[in-house]
């Protein structure tokens, strides 16, 4: 066995691409100045502000409800996602729309459905490309300030991710299932829920509820652009230097995403 | 195929608990689906659209754009490096193969260096979670405060948040290998470093790349959004041409974010197909 630094065999294509990586690296740390950070600049008095958090019984329990709103918004943008997502997915699925690897003989989908695929798939991607940050600035303006811009930008921007794992779940999944099913004649909706869909279960609860995880740290920073909850008020104590209340919300905030990361761990050894 | 199925009550318990969820987040926050039917939300979003559809193509604009492209990219390049090289450091601590008593190593350890290294290991792993789950933007709010507005910042929050991210990755990997080299370089005799460098690294390096070129897609994502709190780049520019009502420079500036990302994962396939 080679050693760690001997990557793979020598070729000049790997030394070409191993230095272009490297300029561009180089290039990146250049661009960035992190010299800044250390030039005499900093303050670090600034900092002990946020050594005294406030904990103020009426102010926590303000911060619990920002929470509430937090989490609830990831709630909801998470089954918006999942409702618009999951029909995505398999719309833009071959191995629905069109036919797994060895099937060959499986009648293909008309036309107008494959349109509809490819649709999908540009939907989804469109949607999922944009971060969900950028399309809460834009729905903020459209809807107006308050959660709801938040909801339908969590659930645009992870609809479209759900759409591409789901669509690929379909897509490595053991296809005898539907062959055989296929031999007795059965249709293309019933090979999906009773042989595709199955199988994919277990994988899609799980990246559901990491993209749940996901929601609720994207809706605190959410908040920051205008969309209510913890995000919000963070913002709010921030720009008026209250540094020890921002303390209090961000030790309320990580205690809660850690707590929730415990769940969804033992959801998941006690489920799957 | 199927897992065995779990108990019908205990699925019948977890709609409900969902079904209760969702309806208190409902609740919770108002939400009033009518108020997107009304007139003021359609006629907002045909103004939006109207504007939207044709992107500007100046060439200030182009440049602009140009610039803040560049820099979200290095912001992205430069976090991920510096999060490679956190895990790097940490991984080899916080992951049980190496350190912990499972290990053939550990076993041949004087009970003193033993002690040494679980509390190094429970170290690193507090360390990893604490950089893991607090969010980046804390992070750059934190940094921002102290070193001012600027790329720099940005890219050691981004570095920081995804070092932590890397490090549990990373050290899920490790654990996840094949003990049997680390075996047979135990018993003749090498180190941990020496089955680190000689053992560990070579099988899981692979893995390490794809993992990090991986992070790296997303920090794209990460690096947009952190432009538009405090850093510069595209989100900054987006923000601009936002509060400025510059619906055409708006536009332009959202191509170059899909372009950007649609980019970053083109080019993190092709390079984990080339490389791993």
């Amino acid at each position: 066995m080679n050693p760690a630094w001997q990557i793979g065999e020598r070729s000049t294509f790997r030394w070409i691409l191993g230095a272009a990586l490297l300029l561009v690296c180089g290039w990146s740390l250049y661009r960035c100045e992190l010299w800044q950070v250390g030039s005499g600049t900093a303050d670090l008095s600034l900092l002990s502000g946020f050594l005294s958090p406030v904990t103020e019984w009426t102010f926590v329990a303000d911060t619990l409800i920002g929470l509430a709103d937090t989490l609830a918004i990831a709630v909801m943008g998470t089954l918006m996602a999942v409702l618009f997502g999951i029909p995505m997915g398999i719309l833009s699925s071959r191995a629905v729309m069109v036919a797994p690897r060895f099937a060959h003989h499986w009648r293909r989908a008309s036309q107008g459905w494959i349109g509809l695929s490819w649709l999908a798939r540009g939907i989804a991607i469109l949607w999922r490309s944009v971060p969900e940050v950028v399309w809460a600035v834009i729905l903020v303006r459209i809807i107006g300030l308050g959660p709801t811009a938040a909801v339908i930008a969590i659930g645009i921007a992870y609809a479209g991710m759900i759409a591409k794992v789901f669509a690929e779940q379909l897509e490595s999944c053991d296809p005898s299932p539907a062959a055989a099913l296929e031999a007795v004649g059965a249709g293309r909706l019933a090979r999906l829920v009773w042989c595709q869909v199955p199988q994919v279960i277990p994988g899609m609860v799980d990246y559901i509820m990491y993209r749940c995880e996901c929601a609720i740290r994207a809706s605190a920073i959410l908040g920051y652009v205008g969309g209510g909850g913890l995000g919000f008020q963070i913002e709010y104590s921030y720009g008026y230097g209250y540094y020890g209340e921002v303390t209090t919300q961000v030790v309320i905030l990580i205690a809660f995403i850690a707590s929730f990361e415990l769940l969804v761990d033992y959801a998941r050894r006690k489920f799957t | 195929m199927m897992p065995p199925r779990p108990m019908p009550w205990r699925i019948l318990v977890t709609i409900l608990l969902i079904t209760v969820v969702i309806c208190w987040s409902w609740w919770q926050i108002d939400l009033a689906p009518s108020g997107l039917l009304t007139l003021d939300t359609w006629r907002a979003l045909g103004d939006v659209a109207e504007r939207f559809l044709t992107p500007s193509l100046k060439p200030e604009v182009l440049k602009l754009v140009g610039e803040a492209t560049l820099t979200t990219f290095a912001l992205a390049t430069c976090g991920s490096l510096i999060a490679v090289v956190i895990a790097l450091i940490l991984t080899p601590f916080a992951c049980e193969s190496l350190s912990v008593r499972k290990s053939p190593v550990d076993r041949a350890t004087r009970p003193a260096a033993r002690v040494g290294w679980m509390l190094l290991h429970h170290g690193a792993r507090l360390i990893a979670n604490i950089l893991r789950t607090t969010p980046y933007l804390v992070w750059a709010l934190i940094l921002m405060l102290v070193c001012g507005l600027g790329p720099a910042p940005a890219a050691i929050s981004l570095g920081l948040h995804t070092g932590g991210v890397l490090t549990r990755l990373f050290a899920g990997v490790f654990d996840a290998d094949n003990q049997t080299p680390a075996l047979a370089l135990h018993q003749t005799g090498a180190g941990r470093w020496g089955i680190l460098l000689f053992a560990v690294l070579p099988q899981v390096r692979a893995q390490l790349v794809a993992l990090s070129l991986y992070r790296w897609e997303i920090n794209l994502r990460e690096a947009t959004v952190l432009g538009l709190l405090a850093a510069g780049g595209l989100g900054h520019e987006l923000a601009m041409a936002f509060g400025q009502f510059k619906y055409q420079t708006m536009v332009t500036v959202l191509v170059a974010i899909i372009a950007l990302v649609c980019l970053g994962e083109f080019l993190s396939g092709w390079l984990r197909r080339r490389w791993c």
